[in-house]
């Protein structure tokens, strides 16, 4: 009896040990990787400005002072922030007008198509002589990359509404404001969320960019900064805060996902 | 004084066109009536237009062809004095249980008070859902999900109920025992209750008249009245009447029409 009893917490002590090592792998492989890569800079001596060894980059990123890392970030931040959520103040409104109108639908979307295909990058440096100095030029470019998944996904969420809620909508005489807030929105959300958190990544990409064209401060400022004066490992630095923050948008995303809208989620994932 | 019929098709065609262009005919040549107050089951087999007849009833079409009535006015859209429980449960899974069945309200009026959330309570525990009330609909079974679309139909005390297969998705003893349910509602509140089936059976318990019908293009190939007393009793289901109408049904629903 006791015997089997051991068994059985050394069995289930087994599953727990499985269990973490299964909660942890994610964080274990990033730590291997960094430990690979630090190696094998060491090993084979390349050289910090092809690529620097994580501890030079860390080295060099506490080099800078905190205040000046914090305004670059913030100023990055800012610029993707206002560009996302004034992405979605349009972007949305503008699907529902898309998939409720036909006229809307004719004229807006070859023109939403013009844009899209528009290398954004390449007509950055326009916009920036266009609208002049300070945020517009930055927050338009941000607006113009990310608007467009938030669209397209919006819209076909709308349209994918099935037929029998529309019909459940009809017969109750609702009228079209509220089946759209109360069917066909709540309906999109899923395609919605979908498309706000690839947006995230959009928004921080954008802001970059704009940064690269023209701007006295921020992460994208801070990279080509320190790669115009062949300070790699503090432009690595610069790049790791991006990908940070590129993180925590996307995270935050998904946050408010599984807080106000769990059912869009996959069971699996709530 | 002559009070119109609650439902009436007039010679109603519906003609549907399909992905590929070409003309679907759902219904042809359609004429029947319904009492007010009347109970009456559509058999028939499967695509023959039954779902179609229940959309026309309830406004969400209109006929290509002849007239279909409530109250002796032509239907043009979609009426408050009609309830439907859809073939398929139609819930919002972004609301909770009660939130569906309130949902009439919340659609229509933009707002539920205190009395309609009292009330889909009990609609609720007439359904035996009661506990549930406050459950996410994915965590409902088929049955339990459909019963929900029930008691959502009932929330605004229709006077025409069009049910589409309520039951098809429940099992054999909670069907009974909302088709006794069902019966209880009816007589308690009269309505004029339209019920498409595929269960001969449940028509038989359930209908005043039943109406049978015929192959794509659906139209009624016989009426036939059901003679049981009401209340109609788990005893009804033993009658020798019984048995013999539903092999009568039966028949008929299998009979490929005469070659003309
Ligand atoms: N919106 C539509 N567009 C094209 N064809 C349609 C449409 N609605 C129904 N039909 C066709 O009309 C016919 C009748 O459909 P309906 O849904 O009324 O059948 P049903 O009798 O309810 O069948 P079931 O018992 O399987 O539910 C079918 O052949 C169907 O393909
Ligand atoms: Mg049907």
């Amino acid at each position: 009896m006791t015997n089997l009893n051991e068994k059985k917490t050394a069995i289930s002590q087994r599953q727990q040990v499985l269990r973490l090592l299964d909660r942890f792998t994610p964080a274990l492989a990033f730590v291997a990787l960094i430990g690979l890569w630090e190696i094998s800079t060491r090993v084979f001596s390349i050289p910090s400005f092809l690529l620097p060894a994580p501890s030079r980059i860390l080295a060099d990123g506490f080099a800078v002072a905190a205040s000046t890392w914090a305004g670059h970030i913030w100023a990055t931040m800012r610029v993707a922030l206002i560009g996302y959520l004034l992405a979605i103040a349009i972007g949305i409104p503008m699907a529902v007008g898309l998939a409720k109108s036909r006229f809307l639908a004719r004229t807006l979307y070859p023109a939403l198509i013009i844009i899209q295909s528009t290398p954004i990058v390449a007509v950055a440096p326009i916009i920036v002589v266009t609208l002049g100095a300070g945020d517009l030029p930055r927050i338009v470019i941000t607006f113009l990359i990310t608007f467009f998944p938030i669209v397209v996904s919006t819209t076909t969420g709308l349209l994918a509404t099935p037929e029998e809620l529309i019909e459940l909508s009809r017969s109750l005489r609702a009228g079209t404001r509220r089946e759209v807030m109360q069917v066909r929105l709540p309906y999109a959300l899923p395609y919605i969320f979908s498309a706000l958190k690839i947006s995230t990544t959009l928004a921080v990409i954008g802001a970059v960019v704009a940064e690269f064209v023209a701007a006295d401060k921020g992460l994208g400022f801070f990279i080509s900064f320190s790669t115009s004066f062949f300070k790699i490992p503090q432009a690595f630095a610069g790049l790791v805060f991006l990908v940070i923050l590129s993180m925590l948008l996307f995270r935050t995303v998904g946050f408010l996902q599984k807080r106000f809208a769990p059912w869009s989620l996959p069971k699996n994932e709530r | 004084m002559n009070m119109p019929p609650a439902i009436s098709f007039d010679a109603v065609e519906q003609v549907f066109t399909g992905n590929d262009g070409a003309p679907i005919h759902a219904l042809s040549d359609l004429s029947f009536s319904v009492a007010r107050h009347e109970f009456v089951s559509v058999l028939g087999p499967s695509g023959c237009g039954k779902s179609t007849l229940l959309r026309l009833v309830a406004g969400l079409i209109a006929p290509t062809g002849g007239s279909v009535s409530i109250f002796g006015y032509p239907v043009q859209e979609p009426r408050d004095e009609i309830g439907i429980v859809f073939q398929k449960p139609t819930l919002l899974p972004w609301y909770t249980v009660i939130n569906n069945v309130t949902f009439p309200m919340r659609h229509k009026y933009g707002r539920v008070q205190a009395k309609d959330t009292a009330r889909a309570l009990q609609l609720l525990d007439l359904v035996g859902l009661a506990d549930f009330a406050d459950k996410r609909i994915d965590e409902l079974s088929g049955g339990m999900q459909q019963r929900v679309g029930i008691a959502r139909a009932l929330l605004l005390d229709p006077d025409i109920l069009l049910m589409d297969e309520p039951f098809s998705a429940l099992d054999a003893l909670t069907r009974d025992e909302m088709s006794f349910e069902l019966l209880r509602i009816w007589r308690d509140r009269p309505k004029t209750v339209l019920f498409i089936t595929h269960s001969i059976p449940e028509a038989l318990l359930l209908s005043d008249r039943i109406l049978v019908m015929s192959e794509r293009p659906g139209s009624i190939r016989e009426e036939i009245k059901v003679p049981f007393e009401r209340p109609r009793t788990l005893e009804t289901l033993g009658d020798p009447e019984f048995t013999r109408l539903a092999n009568h049904i039966r028949s008929t629903l299998f009979s490929k029409p005469v070659a003309a």
